[in-house]
């Protein structure tokens, strides 16, 4: 760029524009309309981030909570992060919030597009670009809030770094660099790659270079005198982890994009339009963008991911017959959706008369999750449902620990942590769990309800759920197997035989297995543990079992269900009619013998 | 001279120290302070006595603490709107406190002066509770007894989680004991984020100590001064790492058992965890010559032996035995007795095994045996089974006489875990883990050792806010009285993990 356009740029930078402010009223129609799609989007498909982000973590008003965020770099940005994160329990709130962090974004980006270059026609459409980036970026559910905050403080920092050339200015902006690491953390290297890349552009050397050693030195004063973080923290925390990401690069390119974005602008500002096609140039391009992230939204977006989502609201929410109701109607073939399903069973009483109704595509996988302490914590966290759900407290209690010493506090871990104290009667320690939940914003009413049981077991005996848990626990003990857990069932069973969900999983594992010969074992114990029936399924296998011996096993006093029988003829008149090879083609089993035991056994 | 104390400053929360003459009896200080307490216009007679000590966490009432203790702060567990404080000595000598949420700090210095003061060793502390009508109530006076002997300024432990599997954030602490000060030693954040285990030191000396670290920045850090060196103490011929230390007092050497361990979750409600040795032996490490060696034994029956303890005269290294299992699921028989082998300086010899306290004969099991200063007693933990009593609610510490080998059941244990303890440099305190708070976390507990039959009451390291131990889940992990201050810090053992570890050689016949 020669001497002249840079007096050129100067000059335009200090006056107003008639270019500029004729595209004012258009910029704050794409304002809202950014406002609106990104809301609308999050509030009907995208709501699945604020289900996870809110559970992911617990803003607790304490100056503890505080304190761990403060003793490092970045963590008040995180802190403020999850501040704005709770209000996710409401995806109205969630999507307002997004929506805003958005706009403000493309109002920042407007602003310093009128520093850089005044009367560029591309100043509307470029300042939306960032914040359709990060709207792609939210799609991933573990693309924290913070991150979004980061960026936004990052871009505002430097367009107060650049709203004017008065010295002061550029003093303030070197001197609170420090204070700028501080709160941002990584996100101030975001910010120093946009001022100095910007001043280097504007040839002002000595800002560039002072900026870069002050960011230096801050570096290295935070590193060894100030906080004690390893290096790698200081640079990264609180970007992204990589464990959540899978492929980082577009984030990383989104990065690169932000930091570079000064220099884009003032190439593409070099770019000159007619006047008569500035207002074409702004409407169409900005419609352009909005329909490029719509298709790469639609690309990135995954309904089995909402749907899991969906699901695990539900379990949160204890609404087992939701759970049953959806996994039976969206068939989802994920492993974990199928292992909600069996839990929400269980907990109705009904895992051995219905778990064929769903999809069972994983065998005893979808049992339970095995304990791996190479997996991460927040998925393996999933697996503490069905310790619960059989009684198996301390274990359950186990997991709930060990995600919150890996996690941190969030509002499911702390819950079972509360629960499972209560169930084992350890009341002194519940109420520390319940002294911490007390002091968030959501989960208050719900500490207050459990705090009145501290201390009173006939009170925790006479709760529908805690009550119930209390009748599941062994009566004696026995080490967990952490590699075998089906022996835990087995343990369990023999610790407490009344235990009647941890009696239906053991035959569920048999089923699922297709170890019927177990299940057949077990069969003649329904009515002394006050069974009135056969589940359906166990049923199904003991007719099956019949078809092959010959006779019926001991029901233990019980009978087949004539409609079972009466299916089961059915369903052999069929298969002998349609076998063809001794097999069966999956698809051509009717519909109403797909929900049985028959149809797993044959088909899985 | 009696400092003039009006009801404006009873109104705030502030705190009025007063100053009389000593030679005013403590009865006319109490009187004249109960007084003021009660709003200067009323008449102490008038106020109704509960007829009982107040409650109040942590307790305090009785404990028997050291002149040099720092602030004993707690918080007034009786219902009230506000709370009114004095503290006196028999010298003269009174703190006031108006307190609205129950929550009683003594500044520090005033602290001390008050403990100077109390010469007959005794500070009481009178409460007056006044509910939302104004009425009021007079508790008996908490009793705080003084002993002369001091205790040992700081106190070093692990602060982390009392976690089963996972871990993320631990640190080693050095505490003062003297005030509220914590400094940080080691933070694993620094060290990879890995596991920070055992600390252990020579004789409570704060520039001779060890500690181990595992994972990628693993080793055994030895710190001699301000120099810290980075050793791999599992020399090839070792099946097993060095585990469980105990210094030589000469210095020269820390013995360790070598130990295969493994945990088991229990199902019952009653019981947690457990730390499982499925093979453990002792061996010996050469500092200097970096040397390690088997402690061997002539007796051929497989034996399981871990937690190595010097005599102070270190002439007899005392340990743990017990009899090998084969099948882990048989953990429970698994029993400790203590025994001891003496050991000759000038060769370098052990002699044979000599049982000091027979647990199997009751049917229990021994862990953490230390030994007194002067060498003439021995405190250890005793439990049901197994070595790792801080999982075992039964776990109670004894006494045991090492003239008489007579051991008893100390007067300080509770009904749930204590566990980890040792003596500080002079043999007048022992501080020890216990969870009689809640059940999970252990916090250090200071109780005066004047002899076997005077045994202090116990109380919990005093905190600048009383409430932590109430809501902290965060455990204290291995308390260890220190002489003075380390004057290292977690970057002195940053930089040290940049070391190589150096690896020791093994002497003597495969482990």
């Amino acid at each position: 760029m020669n001497k002249s356009a840079v007096k050129k740029i100067k000059s335009e930078d200090t006056m107003p524009n008639d270019g500029i402010r004729r595209g004012i009223p258009d910029f704050y129609f794409l304002l809202a309309l950014l406002f609106f799609f990104s809301g609308l989007f999050f509030y009907f498909f995208g709501n699945y981030v604020f289900f996870y982000q809110e559970n992911q973590m617990l803003f607790v008003f304490s100056g503890e909570y505080f304190e761990q965020f403060a003793v490092k770099p970045g963590g008040l940005l995180e802190y403020a992060g999850n501040f704005l994160s709770q209000y996710y329990f409401s995806k109205l709130y969630g999507a307002i919030i997004l929506a805003t962090i958005y706009s403000l974004l493309a109002f920042t980006f407007f602003r310093i597009n009128k520093k850089i270059s005044g009367s560029s026609s591309f100043s509307i459409i470029f300042s939306v670009i960032p914040s359709c980036l990060l709207v792609l970026m939210q799609t991933n559910f573990n693309y924290m809030l913070h991150n979004n905050l980061g960026i936004l403080l990052a871009a505002s920092w430097f367009l107060f770094s650049l709203s004017s050339d008065k010295k002061w200015r550029l003093i303030v902006s070197l001197a609170l660099f420090p204070l700028l690491l501080y709160v941002a953390g990584a996100f101030s290297w975001i910010y120093l790659g946009m001022f100095i890349l910007y001043n280097l552009m504007n040839r002002k050397l000595f800002a560039a270079v002072f900026m870069g050693i002050i960011a230096f030195l801050s570096f290295l004063v935070f590193r060894n005198l100030i906080f004690l973080q390893p290096w790698s923290e200081l640079l990264y925390y609180p970007l992204p982890l990589k464990d959540y990401f899978k492929n980082p690069a577009f984030f990383y390119s989104m990065s690169g994009f932000i930091i570079l974005y000064p220099l884009l602008f003032r190439w593409i500002s070099l770019i000159e339009i007619p006047k008569e096609y500035l207002k074409t140039i702004s409407v169409y391009g900005s419609l352009l963008i909005f329909s490029v992230t719509l298709f790469f939204l639609s690309r990135i977006y995954s309904p089995a991911t909402a749907d899991l989502f969906k699901l695990e609201k539900l379990l949160c929410e204890q609404d087992w017959n939701g759970i049953i109701k959806y996994q039976e109607t969206k068939q989802s073939p994920n492993m974990i959706a199928q292992y909600y399903y069996n839990i929400a069973l269980s907990e109705k009483g009904v895992l051995c008369s219905r778990m064929f109704f769903g999809r069972q595509d994983y065998g005893t996988k979808s049992v339970m999750i095995p304990w791996d302490s190479r997996a991460s914590m927040n998925k393996m966290f999933r697996g503490v449902y069905f310790f619960y759900t059989i009684g198996l407290i301390n274990e359950a209690h186990r997991w709930a620990f060990e995600s919150m010493v890996v996690q941190g506090y969030h509002p499911e871990n702390i819950k079972l942590l509360i629960k499972t104290d209560l169930i084992n009667g350890h009341y002194a320690i519940a109420k520390k769990y319940i002294y911490v939940l007390k002091k968030t914003l959501h989960y208050r009413g719900w500490a207050k309800k459990y705090e009145a049981m501290l201390n009173k077991p006939e009170l925790i005996k006479s709760d529908p759920e805690l009550g119930e848990k209390i009748k599941l626990l062994p009566k004696h003990d026995f080490p967990i197997k952490i590699k075998n857990q089906q022996t835990n069932i087995t343990f369990l069973l023999e610790s407490n035989p009344g235990n009647r969900k941890a009696f239906e999983y053991k035959l569920a594992w048999f089923m699922l297995e297709k170890n019927i010969r177990g299940v057949i074992n077990d069969i003649g114990k329904f009515k002394e543990m006050g069974y009135s029936e056969i589940p359906r399924h166990v049923e199904e296998a003991a007719l099956f079992f019949s078809s092959e011996i010959g006779q019926l096993p001991d029901l233990g006093g019980l009978i087949i269900n004539p409609e079972t029988k009466s299916r089961f003829d059915q369903f052999g008149n069929w298969s002998r009619s349609n076998m063809v090879n001794n097999q069966i083609k999956p698809a051509d089993i009717p519909v109403i013998f797909r929900n049985t035991y028959w149809y797993y056994l044959n088909i899985k | 001279m009696i400092h003039t104390i009006n009801c404006s400053i009873i109104n705030s929360t502030r705190l009025v120290v007063m100053k009389f003459k000593k030679v005013i009896p403590v009865l006319l200080i109490l009187t004249l302070g109960l007084i003021v307490l009660a709003g200067c216009k009323r008449d102490v007679k008038n106020i109704p006595e509960a007829g009982r000590e107040p409650v109040i966490e942590p307790d305090y009432s009785g404990v028997t603490i050291p002149r040099n203790i720092a602030p004993m702060n707690f918080i007034i567990k009786e219902s009230g709107r506000a709370f009114s404080v004095l503290a006196s000595s028999n010298d003269g000598f009174g703190l006031k406190i108006r307190s609205h949420n129950g929550i009683v700090r003594f500044p520090e210095k005033s602290w001390k002066k008050l403990i100077s003061k109390s010469k007959d060793g005794k500070i009481a502390i009178r409460i007056i509770s006044e509910d939302e009508n104004g009425n009021m109530t007079a508790f008996n006076p908490v009793n705080l007894f003084i002993a002369a002997e001091p205790i040992d300024p700081y106190i070093c432990y692990r602060l982390l989680y009392p976690g089963y599997e996972t871990y993320l954030q631990i640190k080693l602490v050095q505490r003062s004991t003297e005030s509220f000060k914590e400094i940080s030693l080691a933070e694993n954040q620094l060290l990879k984020n890995n596991c920070i285990n055992c600390h252990s030191f020579n004789q409570n000396n704060p520039r001779k100590f060890m500690l181990h670290v595992r994972g990628s920045a693993g080793g055994t850090y030895f710190i001699d001064g301000e120099k810290i060196t980075r050793r791999d103490l599992k020399a090839p011929e070792m099946n097993f790492g060095a585990v469980y230390p105990g210094w030589h007092p000469s210095g020269k050497y820390v013995t360790f058992s070598s130990n295969n361990i493994v945990q088991s979750f229990h199902a019952s409600p009653d019981e947690n965890i457990d730390v499982i040795d499925l093979a453990s032996s002792l061996v010996n490490y050469d500092i200097e010559k970096n040397e390690m060696y088997p402690i061997e034994d002539a007796d051929t029956v497989k034996y399981l032996e871990t937690f190595p303890e010097w005599s102070p005269d270190g002439n007899y290294l005392y340990y743990c035995r017990a009899k090998e299992i084969t099948d882990s699921l048989d953990f429970k028989n698994i029993k400790y007795n203590l025994l001891r082998k003496p050991f000759d300086q000038t060769t370098n010899k052990f002699g044979s095994a000599e049982l000091v306290f027979d647990a199997v004969k009751i049917n229990k099991s021994v862990s953490f045996p230390r030994i007194s200063p002067d060498g003439k007693s021995l405190v250890f933990t005793l439990h049901n089974y197994g070595n790792f009593s801080i999982w075992h609610k039964e776990a109670d510490l004894y006494l045991l006489d090492l003239g008489t080998k007579k051991a008893e059941k100390m007067s300080i244990n509770s009904d749930e875990t204590e566990s980890y303890h040792s003596w500080s440099s002079n043999g007048k305190w022992i501080v020890f883990s216990s969870k009689r708070g809640d059940g999970l976390t252990a916090r250090p507990y200071f109780a005066y050792f004047g002899s076997s039959e005077n045994v202090g009451k116990p109380f919990v390291l005093p905190q600048k806010d009383p409430a932590l131990y109430g809501r902290l889940v965060k455990t204290f992990n291995r308390p260890e009285f220190l002489t003075g201050r380390i004057k290292l810090g977690p970057r002195d053992f940053e930089k040290a993990s940049g070391m190589k570890a150096v690896r020791a050689k093994w002497i003597g016949n495969k482990n």
